[in-house]
């Protein structure tokens, strides 16, 4: 910077300034922007100012411009700019034109420089864009610029995609002769153009070419070559076929000369040679000769063969290895050679066996053989066949001869020598033929058609023949001589002439013959003889028993005479058997019957006699039974009854069974009169018709009842007379009798004279004592009941006057009795009473003395027996007093007895007249008695003793006296007490007078207290209706309390319920798993998931406290670790307490067993809570557990604690923040802390504690707590040793305790569970259903799972549905089920409707469907039967026998053994009706 | 039997929500999560399918987990099936020890902690796996101790063949022994 002179001079300041400022401003404009005009004063200095900041404004301009101008224009940071922002004006304006400019010069530029960047990277497809912005176009040279890049884009894009089609085409699609084809392009790209085309077409030329030359190859010619021009590998490429070529060529050569030496001129063992060639050449050409060679060998082999059988040698055989064709000729050849030899075999065979061996018939077998040979082996045969049919027939011939047959001839054709001997043996046959016909011919005549004496004739014959013929016709006639005259014998025989013999000549046979004709004469004459002699004896002369006896007889002979004998020995039987039977009827035994066999007539007679002994028999039985009947047993009526029979037999059933009439009606009348006879009628008599014996018994009889009945009349009347009218003395005159009837009658008149001798005995007593005079006795002899009468009249007299006697002293007594009684009445002085007793009674019982002892008594004095009255007693002077018990009288009295003194001592008593005295013999003490009380005491003496009678009266009379007394003693007490209430009654009635008076003043006074009652029963009843409010109220409160409880546990879990999804997915979300979500997203989540956390908190915290009040929280002691608390405190805030700095530490003091009773999960969550308020309220310092024993002695209040045997403390101490005195109480209240700041600061719910102290409760502790402000705290957890469950009642305000919950089991359960384990049995029906499929179609899920799990558990699968759709679509997926069990209730589609769908598919028209379900109605079963269920089953069923009723159905059913059902219910239709399939059908 | 398969996870809740709550923390695992809103549903999935672990809120109305668990343990093919319950009820020890009474493996109360969930879930779903393959092992073992038996018959009847000798045993013998072989 240059610095002009700051102005000299103040004189001329201004001009000096303008100066410098000229001299500036030059140099300004000559460019120089770096003069600065020093500072001035005044104007000028400002002057200067302004120029200063002008130019140096411009100079930063300029420098700016320089460095744009470097920067943007050489550096080429086409992003520099003017900096605009602190420019105005011009300044702005020249800075604003710049940056345009730059930005109009880099922008064409930078688009170009983007085109052509793609260009540079091979992207063809971009272009400049001919607009700057959307409306300012690109001008001059810039739009040319940009059409110029563009036309070159094109020009490189045409030029491209054309060279790239040529490519393809001709490199890779193969289309040679393709041309690049860009229009409009010069220069180089049309230089480049050409090129390509150019190579395109040389490519072309030279591809054809190979072409050319390798299909020319291809079709076999080998004489074209590559001629086109090439260089390069191209060039190589055509030498290369080209050189391929011509191998080729040689090799061709070679090949074509071999073949035609060896193939076609028959040179063999040429051989290929080509030179030069290599690899597959080299392989064909070895291939060639090594064909050649083969060819060469086989050829060579067939040919030795074929010359080998030329020449007859057969063994030879081609070998060569050959294939092929080759092998083909090999083996035909072989084969050949093979028919060659096994033909000559066989000729030499059959020429062998028939020319040498003789073994004719054999045939030459060549298989395979045709042609020629074929011919051959004919021919051979058909010699070998023609020798032997001739040799065969002639052997035929000849051997027929020889076995006698002359009937075959030589038919065969022959010639020669063999014709000859043909001929001669057929002659031999015919004369053969003809000697046998004539033999023959004789021998028929003679031996069979019975022509004797013919004669052979045979002709022509000699020699032997002739003999022969000769030996034949002697034959003949012999023969003919002897049969003719066995034949008369014969006939003779035959007519009955047994006189005959055979007497020819004969010898051998015949002779034998003779012989036995003439033995059978003889025996046949013997024969007759005898039957005849049988039948004779037996027929005639009836000697049974005879025997043919036919001596060396046999066969027909033997037979004959067996029969005979047979017969005649069976008629012996027969006839025999029937005397046998008839002899024994005769005899009277009817028990034999014919037994012997017999038929025919004779069975008919034996029949007949049977029966008719049969008829006998019955006849016999019947008579029989009728006499025993009526003879014997004495049954009469009786009559025989005898069927079937007639003539002489039924007169005799008849005469028998009259006769038994008869006899029983008179029986009968004789019976009936015995009867009335013996019954005492006396007036039948037997009318009956009898004759005979009968007729003089029935008169007998008649006789005996007459007499009877005038004795029995006679009789009446004595006893008439004596016994009724009185008349005794009568007697009976019976006349005419005699014996015991005379006898009788005397007894009766007898009878009647002692009756009448008693009787008037009898009379005469009676009559005394009817008198009075008892004193007469009857005496008279008597004996019987006539004694005992008579002993009892006597005794009656003497009863009388006993009676008389005693009437007369009991008379004596009542009327004495009464007498007294009387006098007795209506006394009242005692004393009188007294006199008059001694002096009535003492007289009365012929008593001379007598004493009256009257008890006294008195209040206070001794009860004594005084001397009232006597009776001719001299008493002493002084009164007689006795004391009970005292002397006989008081004894009386105590004894409550009668004392009797007989024989008193004379100085005892003494009686006392005037005149004399004397001692009484008998004194008496009497007890005067009332109701068991002594009265008094009588005592009477009398000279003589006293009778019973007296004593009787005394006895009696003492009681009457002593009521008597009685009497007047109550008058006399009633009286006084009379006298007494008359004095009462006055003094009541002063009484009561005062006492009306009072009870008016006692009758304000209820009045008074009724009012105040009243006033008190309306006060009552209103505290009632209060009290009867306030129960009400009561009521509401703890229903209002319990819903309060109820609400919120049923708040807390509804609350619990969403934020568990809520918190799961906060979490999910703070986690950000797929780390698409921004910090603060994150953030949020964290937030919202620890809001609901402590929510969650909160809620827990009121559940537990609601809990705790409705008294729903049960506590379940059980023997604890101490160790084991301590460890859970430890290991769950020791933590916590560390990371905020804190000392922790958990103690346990000595004397802490090792375990306690409590509630595990109670002290934890107690201890977890107090722990964690201690760390949470502690910033520095430390928290402890300490568990120690309370203190000795220590009194809680809570009976729990103070009843325990010792109690632990759980010791918490923090040095925390501390809680002021007057809080600590409400700590433990809910949502209190000590300072409501406190939870803003510290957090929590406020309910720890509250809970805490609740539980504390629960487990019968307390917590006790200390504290003071700024210090910590201590909260003591007091527990007892032993938790017991009487301490664990919650003893909350509401006092309810409520168990805990259980879900019941709301359906009926399916299954009856015979117990709780279901255990697999090993049942037939268990091994039925193994494997078995089963379908369960139910809704109801439950009973499905149970059941599904019991037939599982039985080795069955099971398929299930729950609806019937469901049910019907798996039948039929699973065809294979063997078994449906169907719930009928089910929604849209129930059992039956579902059972009917099934069984409308007919291949489970069989299927079983069992029904299971709660309904039992008969209605019900019915309809599912008739919907086609198979069976039903109620539920809950009875797992065996459902298991039962499925092995039934699963064994098919009805064909199956029933199951046994016991449950009756269950198959009760089924069973009845039998077949329950076949029943669906007809319901 | 020849590709594995995948192991089918039950998960019931009345709760759709939790369902989902559930399926999105059991994603990724190799499982097929079949979600059931009551205890009904849950025996019917059972009834027709295996599953590797049930996951069981034991809090639904009307049958309610605990009555679920007795059905599916009474049930011998069910009674191995692990159920993990979930519960919302609280920490009370009574009803976890109803759950583990039930034959619960385990007793989860809500909200837990979805990885360890997760991971419980995954070693059950690995023992079903291992258990998969011992029943195919055990199959094949089953199979080869057959072929193995039957086997040992043709070769003890050829042996039998050759001792008794005669025309024709040892050819008897060969045909029996190819006969097996094949």
């Amino acid at each position: 910077m240059t610095t002009v002179k700051a102005p000299q001079v103040r004189r001329d300041e201004n001009e000096e300034v303008l100066t410098v400022l000229a001299e500036a401003l030059a140099r300004v404009e000559s460019g120089d922007f770096s003069v600065r005009i020093p500072r001035g004063h005044g104007l000028g200095g400002e002057v200067i100012d302004r120029f200063n900041s002008v130019v140096a404004k411009q100079d930063t301009q300029v420098r700016e411009l320089t460095r744009m101008s470097r920067v943007v224009g050489r550096e080429g940071q086409m992003t520099e700019r003017f900096a605009e922002e602190h420019l105005d004006g011009g300044f702005r304006e020249a800075a604003q034109a710049v940056n345009s400019l730059i930005d109009d010069i880099v922008r064409p530029t930078a688009e170009i420089s983007r085109v052509i960047a793609a260009v540079a990277e091979g992207d063809l497809s971009q272009r400049v864009s001919l607009q700057i912005d959307e409306s300012r176009p690109l001008k001059g040279e810039f739009l040319e610029l940009a059409r110029t890049v563009n036309k070159m884009v094109e020009l490189l894009r045409g030029f491209a995609v054309e060279v790239t089609r040529v490519a393809r085409e001709v490199g890779t699609e193969g289309k040679l002769g393709g041309q690049a084809a860009v229009p409009g392009v010069s220069g180089t790209w049309n230089d480049l153009t050409v090129s390509v085309n150019l190579m395109a077409s040389n490519l072309t030329d030279q591809v054809r070419n190979i072409s050319q030359v390798a299909t020319a190859v291809a079709k076999g010619d080998l004489s074209q070559k590559i001629t086109v021009l090439a260089q390069g590998e191209i060039a190589e490429l055509a030498g290369t076929i080209n050189s391929l070529t011509d191998t080729l060529r040689v090799f061709a050569n070679e090949v074509t000369r071999v073949a035609q030496e060896v193939g076609t001129e028959g040179k063999l063992g040429g051989q290929a040679a080509v030179p030069g060639v290599a690899g597959t050449w080299k392989d064909l050409t070895v291939s060639v000769n090594s064909m050649a060679s083969n060819l060469t060998d086989q050829v060579r082999n067939i040919a030795q063969v074929a010359t080998a059988v030329a020449t007859g040698d057969l063994s030879q055989k081609i070998t060569v290895v050959a294939q092929g064709e080759i092998l083909e000729l090999k083996n035909t050849v072989n084969t050949m050679v093979d028919q060659l030899s096994a033909f000559a075999d066989e000729v030499t065979r059959v020429a062998r066996e028939v020319g040498t061996d003789g073994k004719l018939g054999g045939q030459a077998k060549v298989t395979g053989v045709s042609g020629t040979w074929r011919d051959l082996t004919e021919n051979v045969n058909q010699l070998a066949s023609n020798l032997t049919d001739q040799v065969r027939n002639i052997a035929q011939v000849t051997t027929a001869v020889a076995k006698g047959d002359l009937s075959q001839k030589i038919t065969v054709d022959a010639q020669g020598e063999i014709a000859e001997l043909k001929n001669t043996v057929n002659r031999m046959v015919d004369q053969l033929s003809s000697f046998g016909d004539e033999v023959t011919r004789v021998a028929r005549e003679v031996g069979t058609e019975g022509k004797l004496g013919g004669q052979a004739h045979v002709r022509g014959v000699s020699g032997i023949w002739k003999d022969l013929t000769d030996n034949v016709n002697l034959m003949a006639s012999n023969l003919t001589a002897q049969v003719r005259n066995i034949a008369q014998v014969a006939t003779a025989v035959a007519k009955g002439d047994l006189t005959q013999q055979i007497t020819v000549n004969a010898q051998g046979e015949i002779a034998q013959l003779k012989n036995t004709v003439n033995k059978m004469v003889d025996q046949l004459s013997a024969f007759a003889a005898e039957v005849t002699r049988v039948a004779r004896e037996v027929g005639t002369e009836g000697k049974l028993g005879g025997q043919a006896q036919l001596r060396r007889a046999a066969g027909t002979w033997r037979d004959l005479t067996d029969n005979v004998n047979l017969m005649a020995s069976n008629l012996t039987n027969q006839v025999r058997n029937i005397a046998d039977v008839a002899t024994a009827v005769a005899k009277g035994d009817l028990s034999q019957k014919i037994t012997v066999d017999a038929q025919g007539e004779i069975l008919e007679l034996k029949s007949t006699v049977n029966r008719m002994v049969d008829q006998l028999s019955s006849f016999a039985d019947e008579v029989t039974r009728v006499a025993r009947e009526v003879g014997t047993d004495g049954k009469l009526g009786g009559q025989a009854h005898v069927h079937g029979v007639s003539g002489i037999w039924k007169d005799l059933t008849d005469n028998v069974n009259s006769m038994a009439s008869n006899l029983t009606d008179q029986v009968r009348n004789i019976a009936q009169v015995t009867t009335a006879v013996a019954e005492g009628d006396l007036s039948q008599k037997i009318t009956v018709n009898a004759q005979g014996e009968i007729a003089q018994l029935k008169n007998t009889v008649n006789r005996m009842v007459s007499q009877l009945s005038s004795f029995g009349d006679e009789v009446t009347r004595v006893a008439r007379e004596v016994g009724v009218e009185g008349k005794l003395g009568g007697q009976a005159q019976v006349e005419d009798v005699s014996g015991i009837w005379k006898d009788l009658t005397d007894n009766v008149n007898q009878l009647a004279r002692t009756l009448t001798n008693q009787l008037r005995a009898v009379a005469e007593v009676s009559t005394a004592v009817t008198r009075g005079d008892m004193t007469q006795r009857i005496t008279v002899d008597a004996q019987g009941e006539v004694a005992e009468l008579t002993g009892n009249i006597n005794q009656m007299i003497e009863a009388l006057l006993d009676t008389t006697v005693k009437n007369a002293e009991t008379d004596w007594m009542n009327s004495n009795l009464a007498r007294v009684s009387e006098l007795l009445q209506g006394q009242r002085d005692i004393g009188e009473v007294c006199r008059m007793i001694m002096t009535e009674v003492t007289p009365l019982v012929d008593a001379q003395v007598g004493a009256f002892f009257l008890m006294t008594s008195g209040k206070n004095q001794p009860k004594r027996l005084v001397l009232t009255s006597s009776y001719g007693y001299v008493g002493p002077d002084t009164d007689l007093v006795f004391a009970p018990g005292e002397s006989l009288v008081g004894q009386a009295a105590t004894s409550r007895r009668a004392i009797r003194l007989k024989d008193a001592p004379s100085d005892y008593l003494v009686v006392r007249s005037g005149l004399g005295r004397a001692r009484p013999a008998d004194v008496v003490v009497l007890p005067v008695l009332f109701e068991g009380e002594p009265l008094g005491v009588i005592e009477f003496g009398s000279l003589n003793a006293f009778s019973a009678l007296h004593l009787n009266f005394l006895d009696r009379l003492v009681n009457t006296i002593g009521i008597a007394l009685n009497t007047i003693l109550a008058n006399r007490r009633t009286e006084e007490l009379l006298t007494a209430s008359q004095k009462l009654a006055q003094d009541f009635r002063d009484q009561s007078e005062k006492l009306q008076r009072a009870n008016e003043e006692l009758q304000e006074k209820a009045q008074l207290l009724t009012e105040q009652n009243q006033n008190i029963e309306l006060k009552n009843r209103e505290i009632d209706m209060a009290r009867l409010g306030l129960e009400d109220k009561a009521r509401q409160l703890t229903q209002a309390s319990q819903y309060k409880s109820e609400f919120l546990a049923n708040i807390s879990h509804e609350l619990r319920t969403p934020l568990n999804s809520l918190l799961l997915l906060a979490r999910l979300l703070a986690e950000n798993a797929e780390r698409n979500l921004s910090a603060k997203q994150i953030e949020f989540a964290r937030t919202i998931h620890n809001a609901g956390s402590d929510l969650l908190v909160l809620i827990d915290d009121i559940l537990d406290l609601s809990k705790i009040e409705a008294g729903r929280m049960a506590v379940d002691p059980r023997p604890l670790a101490v160790d084991e608390i301590a460890g859970y405190v430890e290991q769950a805030f020791r933590p916590q307490a560390e990371e905020k700095g804190l000392e922790f530490s958990v103690e346990r003091a000595p004397g802490v067993p090792d375990t306690v009773v409590s509630d595990a999960q109670r002290l934890q969550q107690i201890l977890r809570n107090l722990v964690s308020n201690a760390v949470k309220f502690t910033d520095t310092g430390k928290v402890s557990l300490t568990i120690a024993p309370a203190p000795a002695g220590m009194i809680f209040g809570a009976p729990s604690l103070d009843t325990a045997e010792t109690v632990y403390g759980f010791i918490v101490s923090d040095t925390g923040i501390g809680v002021p005195d007057e809080k600590l109480a409400l700590i433990f209240e809910a949502f209190q802390q000590a300072d409501g700041t406190t939870s803003r600061k510290y957090g929590g719910t406020g309910l720890g504690l509250s809970i805490s102290k609740s539980l504390a409760r629960l487990l019968g502790g307390l917590i006790m707590v200390e504290s003071q402000p700024g210090k910590g705290s201590t909260f003591t957890l007091f527990v007892p040793d032993v938790l017991t469950a009487d301490k664990i009642q919650v003893t909350d305000e509401l006092g309810t305790v409520q168990p805990v919950q259980i879900a019941p089991n709301r359906s009926r359960p399916i299954l009856r569970q015979a117990g709780n384990k279901q255990e697999r049995r090993a049942t037939p029906s268990a091994q039925v259903l193994e494997n078995a499929r089963v379908l369960i179609v139910d809704d109801d899920v439950r009973n499905v799972f149970a059941l599904t799990s019991a037939l599982e558990l039985h080795g069955m699968t099971v398929l299930y549905a729950d609806n019937g759709a469901d049910g019907i679509g798996l039948l039929t997926e699973h065809g294979d089920i063997d078994i449906v069990l169907m719930d009928s209730m089910m929604p849209d589609m129930d059992g039956n409707e579902t059972t009917r769908e099934i069984r409308r598919i007919p291949e489970f028209a069989d299927l079983p469907v069992v029904f299971l379900t709660a309904k039992a109605t008969p209605g019900d079963r019915d309809g599912s039967l008739k919907a086609g269920a198979s069976a039903y089953i109620t539920k809950p069923v009875d797992l065996d026998e459902l298991l039962d009723l499925m092995a039934y159905w699963v064994e098919g059913g009805d064909n199956a053994l029933a199951p046994a059902v016991h449950n009756d219910e269950v198959l009760e239709g089924e069973i009845v009706d039998g077949n329950v399939r076949d029943g669906r059908e007809s319901r | 039997m020849s590709s594995p398969r995948t192991a089918k996870i039950l998960l019931v809740d009345d709760r759709m929500e939790n369902l989902v709550a559930l399926e999105a923390i059991l994603q990724g695992l190799p499982v097929e999560p079949v979600a059931v809103t009551s205890g009904e549903e849950a025996l019917k999935k059972l009834l027709v399918g295996d599953f590797a672990v049930i996951l069981l809120d034991a809090q639904m109305p009307g049958m309610d987990g605990f009555e679920t668990a007795a059905h599916i343990k009474q049930r011998e093919r069910t009674r191995h099936v692990p159920i993990i319950f979930l519960t919302a009820v609280d920490r009370d020890a009574h009803l976890a020890f109803r759950g583990y009474a039930a034959g619960a493996v385990d007793y989860i109360t809500k909200p837990f902690d979805p990885w360890v969930l997760r991971a419980k879930v995954s070693v059950f779903v690995e023992l079903w796996g291992r258990k998969e393959q011992l029943g195919v092992q055990a199959a094949t073992v089953r199979a080869v101790q057959a072929e193995n038996a039957r086997l040992r018959d043709a070769i003890e009847e050829a042996r039998s063949v050759l001792r008794g000798g005669g025309d024709g045993g040892v050819e008897k013998a060969v045909e029996l022994l190819t006969r097996a072989g094949e």
